[in-house]
C-alpha cells in the first residue's frame, strides 16, 4: 500500500520513508501542502497520509481541510504528526479532519501499529467502496456507478472536445432463458456475456449492469463508426460463444445493441444522451434482434 | 551528551548505511537552518524566527535527547515573546551543543 509522507524536514522524511518501506509499504513524498495535494490528484493516489503539522505555506490542518473537503467521496486516513502538546492540538487536528494523531518525537513502534491500524481501515474502506460500486453478481460496475462515470465522460469528451459514445447491450429473450434453464443459469448467462465483454472491450471501456439483461458500455475517444465496430465484435462474440451450464447445458444467446454518439449541440443533458442510444437499441429489438443500431 | 543513540538506533533499525544517510543529510541542511534562525533574530520576525526554530526542533526529534529537545522546543515558543537580547543568550548556549551533537553524530556515523 503507497503512504504519502508530508512533512518539510527532509531527515524525518527520509527516516519515515525508510522506516515504511521495512514495514512494507510504498512511501511517496511531498515537502508541503501543495505538493501533496498534487500527488492526491491522481487516479492511483495513495489514500494512507502521514501529516506533519508545521509546515511553510499550508499547515497540516489546513491541508487535512482541503482533503476532506474533495467531492469525489475518495476516503485518505490521515495520521497528523506534531511537536505540539496537550489535548487542544488533539482536538484542533481531528477537528481539521485527521483520523489519528501522534506527537513527535515518536516511538517508531508506537507509529508501526498505528500505521498498521490506518492501512486497515483503508483496505475496509476499499472493500465496502468495491461492494458499494460493483454489480455483485457479474463484477462489473453497478447502475450507480456507471451513471457517475457516464457523466465524468460526457465532461471529459467536452473538456477534450473528444469524440464519445455509449453502446446499450440487452440481452435477447432473455426471459426465456430464465424460464427454461431456471435462474441459476441465467446468472450463468449473465457473467458469460459479461466476460465476453470485458474481453472485447478496450482498457479504457467501461461495462455497467443497467438493469436485468441490459448492460451499458462506455466508449471514450470513440466515434459512432468506431463504436459500431466494437458493438459488431461483441454482438459476434456473444452469437458464436454459448453460455456452457455444467457438462452438458449450452446456451446460445443474442444480443441487441443500440449506439449513439455524443452530440453537443443536440444532447442537452446525460438523459437525452442515453434516450437517443435506448430508442436505437428498442429499435433492433423491433426489427428482429440480434442487431446493432446506430442513433440517428 | 546531547546525541540519542538508542533514538538513532530506533529510527535506522541500527543499520549503518541509513545511519549515514541520515546523518549526512542533517549535517548538509544544519548550516542552512542555523543562518536561517540568525537571518529571521536579525530581522526581528518573531513568527519567522519561531517557525525556523521549528525546523531544527524537527529535525533534531531524530537525533536528540529528551533534555536538548525541549530547550529548543522552549526556544520555539519565547520566540513569540521573549526579549531578543535574553533570546540571543539562550540561543548560543543552545547553538554551541549543536556543535557536540554534530560531532557526536559523526562519530556515531562514522563519518
Amino acid at each position: 500500500m503507497d503512504v504519502l509522507i508530508v512533512d518539510d524536514d527532509a531527515v524525518t522524511r527520509l527516516a519515515l520513508s525508510a522506516a515504511l518501506e521495512e514495514w512494507g509499504f510504498v512511501p511517496i513524498l511531498a515537502e508541503n501542502g501543495e505538493k501533496a495535494l498534487k500527488k492526491l490528484e491522481v487516479d492511483t493516489a495513495p489514500h494512507l497520509l502521514i501529516i506533519d503539522w508545521s509546515m511553510p505555506g499550508m499547515s497540516g490542518p489546513e491541508l487535512c481541510k482541503t482533503i476532506r473537503k474533495r467531492e469525489d467521496g475518495q476516503f485518505f486516513y490521515i495520521l497528523m504528526l506534531t511537536g505540539k502538546e496537550g489535548n487542544e492540538a488533539i482536538i484542533e487536528a481531528m477537528e481539521a479532519g485527521a483520523d489519528d494523531f501522534l506527537n513527535k518525537p515518536f516511538d517508531h513502534r508506537v507509529l508501526k501499529v498505528r500505521i498498521a491500524a490506518g492501512s486497515r481501515i483503508v483496505r475496509l474502506e476499499q472493500t465496502l467502496n468495491q461492494l458499494a460500486s460493483r454489480d455483485a453478481l457479474t463484477q462489473c460496475w453497478n447502475r450507480r456507478m456507471i451513471d457517475e462515470l457516464f457523466t465524468t465522460s460526457i465532461a471529459e469528451s467536452a473538456r477534450k472536445r473528444s469524440a464519445f459514445s455509449i453502446m446499450v447491450v440487452d440481452i435477447d429473450h432473455f426471459k426465456i432463458v430464465n424460464d427454461t434453464y431456471g435462474h441459476a443459469a441465467g446468472d450463468v448467462a449473465l457473467k458469460h456475456v459479461v466476460n465476453i465483454l470485458n474481453t472485447n472491450l478496450r482498457e479504457y471501456d467501461q461495462v455497467g449492469r443497467y438493469g436485468g439483461e441490459e448492460f451499458v458500455v462506455l466508449l471514450p475517444a470513440t466515434d459512432q463508426n468506431e463504436a459500431w465496430g466494437v458493438a459488431e465484435r461483441v454482438r459476434s462474440a456473444i452469437q458464436f460463444q454459448p453460455t456452457l451450464v455444467g457438462d452438458d447445458i449450452s446456451i446460445d444467446l443474442t444480443v441487441s445493441i443500440g449506439i449513439a454518439q455524443f452530440d453537443r449541440g443536440r444532447d442537452t443533458n446525460q438523459t437525452t444522451f442515453f434516450e437517443r442510444a435506448d430508442q436505437a437499441l428498442y429499435t433492433a429489438k423491433r426489427s428482429g434482434r440480434n442487431r446493432i443500431i446506430c442513433a440517428e | 551528551m546531547i546525541l540519542d543513540p538508542q533514538r538513532v538506533q530506533d529510527i535506522t533499525r541500527n543499520k549503518a548505511s541509513l545511519i549515514t544517510a541520515i546523518s549526512q543529510l542533517f549535517l548538509s541542511e544544519l548550516p542552512a537552518m542555523i543562518d536561517s534562525i540568525e537571518l529571521q533574530l536579525e530581522q526581528g520576525d518573531k513568527k519567522a524566527l519561531s517557525n525556523a526554530v521549528h525546523r531544527l526542533k524537527s529535525a533534531l526529534g531524530n537525533f536528540a535527547n529528551t533534555s536538548y529537545y525541549q530547550e529548543i522546543s522552549a526556544l520555539e515558543i519565547s520566540a513569540l515573546e521573549a526579549e531578543a537580547q535574553q533570546w540571543r543568550v539562550n540561543w548560543l548556549t543552545a547553538k554551541d551543543k549543536l556543535n557536540t551533537l554534530s560531532a557526536e553524530l559523526k562519530q556515531m556515523a562514522g563519518l
